[in-house]
C-alpha cells in the first residue's frame, strides 16, 4: 500500500510539477528528492543525477492478506478468560454485538484478538508494569493452562483462511508470546508474512473506548498525521521533510561566511602587515572582491617590496672561491712571466727576427757573401747556424710575452665580470628588518675599487683577501635577510591562510545561498501542491466522516461543516470546522464528552473502512459507555450501514445497543457473554441473537394478535418470515462466497440481483439465483413445510391456503435452523 | 389536536419557560411527540387499514413495514421506542436533552408528512 500510494502521490506532483511556474534548478531538485535522498544530495552538489532503477516500486503489497474477515477468537488463560472459551463470529459482511457485563470476559475476546494480530493493545500500551503484569487468568494458572489466543481468520474471494496462534509457555511475559499464521496447505508462516505491519497502522480495525477518548484529546500533530498516513500522504511529510531538512542546511552554509567575518577582521586586525589593511578594505565592502581576496592570501610575497629586497639579497651567488683562486693564480703567473721578459720590447724583437729571416733567406739563395747590411762579414754556414738560433728565440720570446699579456688581461676580465655589481637592493635600508648591509657594502666597494683599479700587481696580491671579505660579508647579510623575510612570512602565513579558508566559505556560502533560494522555492512550491493534494484526498473520507457524523449526532446542536488538514510543522493539525446552534468557528471544547466520542468514532470508521484496508472486519469495544440513548439509535443506524460492506464486531456492556438494533429491526447478530465463578466465560447466540429469530419472535406476537384483521395478520406474519428467510439467505450467501472463493462484492451483486425469495434461496443454497426451478426438491430435503413457508413469504397468500399462522411462524423457526445446517451439511459433504 | 398540533405545542415546551412545568417539561414534550406519532398511525390506519386502529403499538410499529413502508417504518420505530423509553422513569437515567427531543420531534414531523404523502396518492 504504501509503495502505491507512493508512487501515485509521486505522479500527481510530477503531473503538477510540468505547468509549474519554477525555475529548472528547483524542479531538478524536487525530482531529485522524488528519487531519494542520495539523489538529492548530488543534485545540491551540482552534480547530474541518474534516475534510479524502477524496480522496487511492486511485490509488497501481495504479501499483504486482503479482504480479511474473522471466523473466530478462541482464547485460554488471558485476563478475564480462565479456561478456553471460544467466540465463533459469523465471517462476512454483517453487524455482530457481543453484550456482556462488565467483568463477564467480553472485553478479554476484544484484546486477545487486537493483541493476537497486532502484538499490542491500545488500552495498555504506556500503561505501568503493573497493569501490563496482570494479563494471565489467575484461575487458569491454578488449573495449569498455558495462556493461548487463536484467531481464525478467512480471505474475501480466496476460498481458504488462515489461523493466528500466539502462544505462551512457562513464565513467559506478556511479549514474550510466539505467533504464527498457519494457512491450510501452507504451512506455518510467521505473523509478519501477512504483511500487516503497516496496515494495522493505518487503518486499525479495532477501537476501544479509551482509544476512542484518546483519539481527539491526543496531541493536534498526532491526529493530523494519523489521517495523513491513511490517506497515503505520508509521502508528502517525506517529501516536505527531505527538503526543508536540505534548505536547513543551506541556510546554515549560506550563513557561516557571515558568522566567520568578525572573527577574521578581529584576527587582521592584529596584523601590521599592509596587506591586513587592503584585505579589510575589501571584506567592508557589500559582496567582497574575491578573487581579489584570494590573491592577496595566496600570490607569493613578491607583492611585498620589502620580502622582495630581501628575497634579492637571499639569492646573490658570488663565484666559487677556488675559481677565485685559481685566477688569481694565472694572473699572478701572468705579471711574473711579463716580468721575466721584461727589457724584450716585443717590437724591437719582431723586427730583429724578421731582418734576420730576411738575411737567412738571402742566405739561402746567395751563400757565403758579404754581409748585404754591412758589407763586413762573411755570411756563412756558421753565421747561419748561429741567425737560425738567434731569430727563433726571439720570436718565441715575443710571443710569450703576448700570451702572458693576454692571460693577465684575460684574468682581470674574468675577476671583474665573476662578481656582480652591486644589486640595488643592497642600498635599501633594511636596518628595520635587522638586516645591518653597511659591511657588505663596504667590502662591495672595496671590491670594485680593487679589481677596477690598474695595478694588476695589486689585483693579484689583495684580491682574494677582498673577495673573502665580501663572501663573509654577504654571507652575514644573506643569513639575516633570510631571517627577516621567514620572520615576515611566518608572521602572514596564518592571516593568509584564515584568508584563504575564509574565502573559501564565502564561495560556499554564495553557492549555498543561491541553492537555498532554489530550495526554498521548492519547498513552498510544495506546500502549495500538498495542501491540494491532501485536500483532495480527503475530501471523500471527510464526506463520510460527516455523513456519518449526522447520523451520529442524532440533532446535537454541533455541526460539522469541514475536514481540513491545515497548518505545518508542529502547528499541523485537523480543522474541524465546528458549528454549534449555526455558528461557526467553535473549538472542539464545546463538545459533550459523549458528542467528542461520537466525533471521534465519525473519523474512526472511514479510516478503518478504505478501500485500501486489508481488513474486512472492524473491533469496536464499548461505544455507547458515555452515549446518550437517542444516539445509540443513531450509532445503531451507522453500524448497521457499516455492516453492509464491513464485518463489525461491537462489544457492548449494556443492553442499549441490543436494545436499539431490536427495536429498528436491523439485521444484528447478538452472541451474549457471561462469567462463571472461576472465570467460566460461556459464550450463547440464543434467546434473540439471530435477526431471523427476531423476525419470527415478532410474526409470532402479531398471530397472537386476535383484534386484527386475519388478513392484515397473515400479510404482516408473511412479511416478516420473508424477512427472516431472506436474512438467513444473506448469512448463508456470505458463507457460502467465503467457502468458495467468491469475492463478497461479486456475491453482493448477485443477491441484490435476486429478486424473489425463491432466487435468494437458490443463491444460497445452491450458489446461483438461475438454479430456482431445482429448488423445489431441495426445499423438500431440507423440510417438508419448507415449499409453504417460502410459498408464504413469496407471495402473502390469502385466506385458507395459508392455514394456521402460528404453525406457519413454527414452521418458518425449523426452516431457518435446518437452512443453517443443511448448508453447513453441503459443506462437509463438499 | 391533531398530530402536527401537538408537536407545536411540544416545539414550545422546548423553546419557551413553562411555570409549571419547570422539573418535567422534558418529560411532557416527550409525552407530546409520542403522542404526536401515536395519533399520526391511528389516522393513517383510519383511512387504510382500521382494524389495526388500537392494536398494541408493537404489532403497529411491525405491521407499518408491510402496510406502509420501510422508511416511515424506521421512523416511527427510533421516535417511539427512544420516547418511550424517555418517558420511563430509570433509576439512574436523566431525562433526555433538548437536542434528542428536537430529534425525536423531527422524526414524527417527517413520518406524519410520509404518511400523509402515502394517504393521498392511495386517494388519488
Amino acid at each position: 500500500m504504501s509503495t502505491a500510494s507512493e508512487t501515485t502521490v509521486d505522479k500527481l506532483i510530477l503531473e503538477r510539477l510540468k505547468q509549474a511556474t519554477l525555475s529548472e534548478k528547483a524542479k531538478n531538485l524536487i525530482i531529485a528528492a522524488l528519487w531519494g535522498s542520495d539523489h538529492l544530495a548530488s543534485a545540491l552538489e551540482g552534480k547530474s543525477f541518474e534516475p534510479p532503477p524502477q524496480s522496487h516500486s511492486l511485490g509488497a503489497s501481495e504479501h499483504v492478506a486482503s479482504g480479511t474477515f474473522l471466523t473466530s477468537i478462541e482464547v485460554t488463560g488471558f485476563r478475564g478468560i480462565g479456561k478456553t472459551a471460544t467466540l465463533h463470529l459469523p465471517a462476512g459482511p454483517g453487524l455482530t454485538l457481543v453484550v456482556g457485563r462488565n467483568g463477564s470476559g467480553k472485553s478479554s475476546f476484544a484484546e486477545a484478538a487486537e493483541f493476537a494480530l497486532t502484538g499490542d493493545n491500545k488500552r495498555w500500551s504506556g500503561r505501568s508494569a503493573t497493569w501490563r503484569e496482570g494479563w494471565r487468568n489467575l484461575h487458569a494458572q491454578e488449573g495449569g493452562l498455558s495462556p493461548r489466543i487463536e484467531v481464525g481468520l478467512r480471505f474475501d474471494g480466496r476460498g481458504y483462511g488462515a489461523t493466528v496462534t500466539c502462544e505462551w509457555t512457562g513464565d513467559a511475559g506478556l511479549d514474550g508470546c510466539s505467533t504464527t499464521v498457519e494457512v491450510p496447505g501452507k504451512g506455518k508462516q510467521s505473523i509478519s508474512d501477512l504483511g500487516w505491519k503497516e496496515p494495522l497502522e493505518l487503518y486499525r480495525p479495532f477501537l476501544s473506548y479509551s482509544e476512542l477518548g484518546g483519539l481527539l484529546s491526543g496531541k493536534p500533530t498526532e491526529m493530523h498525521d494519523s489521517l495523513q498516513r491513511v490517506l497515503g500522504l505520508g509521502r508528502l511529510v517525506e517529501l516536505e521533510g527531505m527538503l526543508k531538512e536540505a534548505r536547513k542546511n543551506k541556510d546554515n552554509e549560506q550563513k557561516a561566511a557571515g558568522e566567520q567575518l568578525p572573527l577574521l577582521r578581529a584576527e587582521l586586525a592584529m596584523y601590521s602587515d599592509p596587506r591586513a589593511r587592503e584585505v579589510e578594505a575589501l571584506l567592508s565592502d557589500k559582496v567582497p572582491d574575491l578573487d581579489r581576496l584570494e590573491e592577496l592570501a595566496t600570490v607569493d610575497d613578491a607583492a611585498d617590496a620589502v620580502v622582495l629586497a630581501l628575497r634579492q639579497i637571499e639569492t646573490l651567488a658570488l663565484p666559487a672561491r677556488d675559481d677565485i683562486v685559481a685566477t688569481v693564480g694565472k694572473l699572478r703567473q701572468a705579471l711574473r712571466e711579463i716580468d721575466r721578459l721584461a727589457g724584450t720590447p716585443v717590437e724591437e724583437a719582431r723586427t730583429i727576427a724578421s731582418l734576420l729571416e730576411g738575411a737567412l733567406r738571402h742566405f739561402e739563395s746567395h751563400p757565403n757573401q758579404l754581409c748585404p747590411v754591412c758589407q763586413g762579414r762573411e755570411l756563412d754556414q756558421a753565421w747561419a747556424e748561429q741567425a737560425r738560433r738567434e731569430h727563433e728565440r726571439l720570436t718565441r720570446r715575443a710571443d710569450r710575452l703576448v700570451e702572458a699579456q693576454k692571460v693577465e688581461k684575460a684574468a682581470r676580465q674574468a675577476l671583474r665580470e665573476w662578481v656582480p655589481v652591486r644589486p640595488p637592493a643592497t642600498v635599501r635600508d633594511l636596518n628595520v628588518e635587522g638586516v645591518d648591509t653597511s659591511a657588505l657594502l663596504v667590502a662591495w666597494q672595496h671590491w670594485g675599487e680593487l679589481i677596477g683599479g690598474d695595478d694588476a700587481g695589486e689585483i693579484a696580491d689583495h684580491a682574494l683577501a677582498a673577495f673573502d671579505a665580501l663572501a663573509a660579508a654577504l654571507c652575514e647579510v644573506q643569513a639575516a635577510a633570510r631571517k627577516a623575510r621567514e620572520g615576515r612570512e611566518r608572521a602572514w602565513r596564518p592571516a593568509a591562510d584564515r584568508i584563504r579558508q575564509w574565502v573559501a566559505s564565502a564561495r560556499k556560502s554564495r553557492e549555498a545561498a543561491e541553492m537555498y533560494r532554489e530550495l526554498h522555492s521548492a519547498v513552498v512550491w510544495l506546500q502549495k501542491v500538498s495542501t491540494i493534494i491532501r485536500n483532495q484526498r480527503l475530501e471523500p473520507l471527510a464526506a463520510e466522516t460527516k455523513r456519518i457524523w449526522a447520523m451520529l449526532r442524532h440533532e446535537s446542536n454541533v455541526d460539522l461543516s469541514e475536514i481540513q488538514l491545515v497548518g505545518a510543522g508542529p502547528k499541523r493539525h485537523v480543522q474541524m470546522g465546528i458549528t454549534v446552534d449555526g455558528v461557526p468557528g467553535a473549538a472542539l471544547g464545546v463538545m459533550s464528552q459523549g458528542e467528542l466520542h461520537s466525533l471521534a468514532l465519525a473519523l474512526f470508521l472511514p479510516r478503518a473502512t478504505m478501500a485500501e484496508s486489508p481488513f474486512r472486519f472492524l473491533v469496536i469495544d464499548d461505544p455507547v459507555q458515555s452515549m446518550d440513548p437517542a444516539k445509540v439509535y443513531g450509532l445503531a443506524h451507522v453500524l448497521a450501514e457499516v455492516a453492509k460492506t464491513r464485518q463489525v464486531i461491537v462489544f457492548t456492556h449494556d443492553d442499549r445497543l441490543p436494545t436499539a438494533v431490536r427495536h429498528l429491526q436491523l439485521p444484528a447478530r447478538i452472541i451474549t457473554v457471561s462469567r462463571r465463578e472461576g472465570s467460566q466465560v460461556e459464550v450463547s447466540s440464543d434467546k434473540d441473537g439471530n435477526p431471523a429469530k427476531r423476525h419470527l419472535k415478532d410474526a409470532r406476537a402479531i398471530t397472537q394478535d386476535a383484534g386484527m384483521d386475519p388478513e392484515v395478520r397473515a400479510l404482516v406474519v408473511c412479511s416478516l418470515v420473508r424477512e427472516a428467510i431472506e436474512v438467513t439467505c444473506k448469512d448463508l450467501t456470505y458463507m457460502r462466497a467465503l467457502r468458495e472463493g467468491i469475492a463478497i462484492t461479486d456475491i453482493e451483486d448477485l443477491y441484490n440481483a435476486a429478486n424473489s425469495v425463491r432466487e435468494k434461496l437458490a443463491l444460497a443454497l445452491l450458489g446461483d439465483a438461475k438454479r430456482h426451478e431445482e429448488l423445489s426438491s431441495i426445499l423438500d430435503k431440507v423440510d417438508h413445510a419448507a415449499s409453504r413457508v417460502v410459498k408464504a413469504a413469496n407471495k402473502g397468500v390469502h385466506g385458507d391456503e395459508l392455514g394456521s399462522l402460528p404453525e406457519l411462524v413454527k414452521d418458518a423457526e425449523r426452516l431457518v435452523q435446518r437452512l443453517v445446517t443443511f448448508s453447513e451439511k453441503g459443506l462437509a459433504s463438499a | 389536536m391533531t398530530p402536527r398540533d401537538l408537536l407545536v405545542a411540544a416545539d414550545q415546551l422546548m423553546t419557551q419557560r413553562h411555570p409549571t412545568l419547570r422539573r418535567c417539561w422534558q418529560r411532557a414534550c416527550a409525552c407530546l411527540i409520542r403522542l404526536a406519532c401515536e395519533q399520526a398511525l391511528e389516522i393513517y390506519w383510519r383511512h387504510t387499514v382500521p382494524s389495526m386502529r388500537g392494536r398494541p403499538m408493537r404489532h403497529q410499529l411491525l405491521a407499518l413495514t408491510a402496510l406502509a413502508g420501510p422508511r416511515e417504518a424506521t421512523l416511527a420505530r427510533a421516535a417511539w421506542y427512544g420516547l418511550s423509553r424517555a418517558l420511563h422513569h430509570h433509576a439512574y437515567e436523566l431525562p433526555p436533552t433538548v437536542g434528542e427531543l428536537r430529534g425525536w420531534h423531527r422524526n414524527v414531523a417527517a413520518l406524519i408528512t410520509s404518511l400523509e404523502q402515502r394517504l393521498r396518492q392511495q386517494a388519488a
